[in-house]
């Protein structure tokens, strides 16, 4: 990957396609993942009742922890030029 | 109201703020896509929505501060509400005055969020009797019709008509109610967290398909990065009053609540441009035309998110205008695991001093957190938030954040229903229908089938 590399203009931003799919699917697989566990995890915090509140929940933070592992999988395609 | 109560509220508008100011300085970031799935997903883990009303008042505070700064010290929007004011931007940059632009800014805004909120909360007690009226329900061609839906259907017509594509946003109208109770027919249950996302990320769903299309994407490839001049920041005082003009001063006073009432029927990105086009052309000089035009638009883009939000939810009790049928429409959805709207819940379970005072308390923690960090920070916290945080890791978690909620509303027809709506929202929008008016169809999608059906 280089600064050579075509990228997709959308709403102002570059981006790359092949980055966005691998951040997407990073961000939806864990907030799948934590989702789908996570009566399992209210049974091992000692809150079973709260399996069904907690889905979403901890999807929402599945999907965070996804937003900071794509974080340094993907490029930042903006050359900043600071004025004096 | 239990004070523990206040307490988390104000715990979570600050962190609601801080959050905010980074989505809100990050270039292509929409409003709707941003702050409605959140707030939904917040809604449907459960916390308490008086709770998520709070978040959101932070949000909407630092977000509109937010993404001024990136307008005014590299001429980029940082949200839909910002575009208006690049023009006006860019002419303040060329004469070397970036940074006076960003105080004036930031003032308006902070003295917009201040009357703003005192106001419409007193206006909506003053209003309070038509909500019950609002809320009746007369016979029309056999079909139950409450009356608030006269006030969407007028906004909705108002909200077409001056849309870019008038006719075809026209034709919509009755066209997307018959596919939302298509799909909801099809689901066998009222769903509307996963159609209403659909809207949200229609456009960007639209552009990212068309851009698997081999011919397409010729048109949108651009080689090498993406060149963001940053302008120098100053020292900035604290005081807003100290960077605003009497006529600044006085205008952003008398048009921010102005389109906060307008605001409950009418488009926060029309009422922007159309009043700060409008004082612009009062002024002879350009420079200073664009100066008191970007000043007031700021105050008047937190007018019409604050008003837009608070007169449909404490008064009308219906999503009636663009901003409560779009960013702040989960509060007017239902939402299973409460059993009903989120707005009921709120107003029948608080008074409405109670409510008031937890809004008063979530504004001016927001402005505590984001007033000062952007007038110390702005410059350093643009140039973090554009050196480190990619495009495609934000798409990436509301792309995520978009598909669980729309398992959890429908499961997997849930998904697919979502991209249908996504897909078509996305190019109608394209040819020139302003998402409103979609917004505003799926809430009045029942009624305007039946009656369609009555005639």
């Amino acid at each position: 990957m280089n600064g050579d590399e075509a990228y997709i203009e959308i709403y102002g931003e570059l981006v790359s396609l092949k980055e966005l799919a691998i951040a997407s699917i990073i961000s939806t697989a864990l907030a799948f993942v934590l989702f789908y566990f996570s009566p399992s995890i209210a049974k091992a915090i000692g809150m079973p009742n709260l399996a069904n509140a907690l889905k979403i929940t901890l999807g929402a933070i599945g999907a965070s922890i996804g937003f900071f592992f794509s974080i340094p999988l993907t490029k930042v395609k903006r050359k900043i030029v600071e004025e004096e | 109201m239990d004070p523990a109560l206040f307490l988390q509220a104000a715990i979570l508008s600050a962190i609601s703020a801080v959050i905010y100011i980074i989505i809100g300085i990050l270039p292509g970031t929409d409003e709707t896509a941003t702050m409605a799935p959140i707030a939904l997903a917040l809604l449907m883990a459960g916390l308490n929505p008086v709770l998520v009303l709070a978040w959101f008042m932070g949000s909407i505070v630092a977000f509109k501060i937010g993404d001024a700064v990136p307008v005014a010290l590299a001429g980029i929007p940082g949200g839909v509400m910002a575009v208006p004011q690049v023009p006006d931007a860019l002419v303040a940059k060329e004469h070397g005055l970036a940074d006076v632009l960003l105080r004036k800014g930031n003032a308006a805004a902070l003295i917009s969020a201040t009357i703003v909120t005192l106001f419409v909360l007193g206006v909506s007690i003053a209003l309070m009797p038509v909500g019950a009226w609002l809320n009746t329900y007369d016979l029309v061609l056999g079909v139950k019709v409450a009356r608030w839906f006269w006030l969407i259907l007028i906004g909705v017509i108002f909200l077409s008509l001056t849309s870019k594509n008038k006719w075809l946003a026209i034709a919509m109208i009755p066209a997307f109610a018959i596919l939302v109770q298509g799909i909801r027919g099809v689901y066998g249950k009222t769903v509307s967290v996963s159609l209403f996302l659909g809207i949200t990320v229609g456009p960007l769903m639209f552009e990212l398909f068309s851009a698997l299309n081999k011919d397409l994407r010729k048109s949108m490839e651009r080689r090498g990065f993406k060149e963001i001049k940053l302008a120098k920041v100053g020292k900035i005082k604290l005081n807003p009053f100290a960077h605003l003009t009497k006529e600044e001063l006085i205008h952003t006073i008398i048009w921010s609540p102005i389109s906060s009432i307008l605001a409950t029927v009418m488009s926060p990105v029309g009422l922007t441009i159309l009043i700060g086009d409008t004082l612009r052309e009062t002024k002879k000089e350009k420079l200073q035309g664009s100066l008191l035009a970007y000043t007031v638009r700021e105050g008047i883009k937190l007018g019409t998110y604050i008003g837009g939000t608070l007169i449909p939810l404490l008064v009308i009790g219906a999503a009636t205008g663009p901003m409560s049928a779009g960013p702040a429409a989960p509060f007017f959805q239902n939402i299973p695991n409460i059993g009903m709207p989120p707005y009921k819940y709120i107003i029948e379970k608080y008074s409405y001093w109670d409510i008031s005072a937890l809004v008063i308390l979530s504004v001016a923690v927001a402005l505590l957190v984001a007033y000062p960090l952007i007038v110390k920070y702005s410059r350093n916290i643009t140039l973090l938030v554009f050196r480190r945080i990619s495009a495609e890791s934000l798409y990436g978690l509301f792309i995520a954040i978009v598909l669980l909620l729309a398992y959890y509303d429908a499961g997997i027809p849930g998904i697919f229903g979502m991209l249908l709506v996504a897909l078509l929202s996305g190019a109608v929008s394209r040819l020139g229908v302003s998402l409103g008016v979609l917004f505003m169809v799926l809430v009045g999608a029942p009624t305007i089938t039946a009656l369609l059906a009555a005639l």
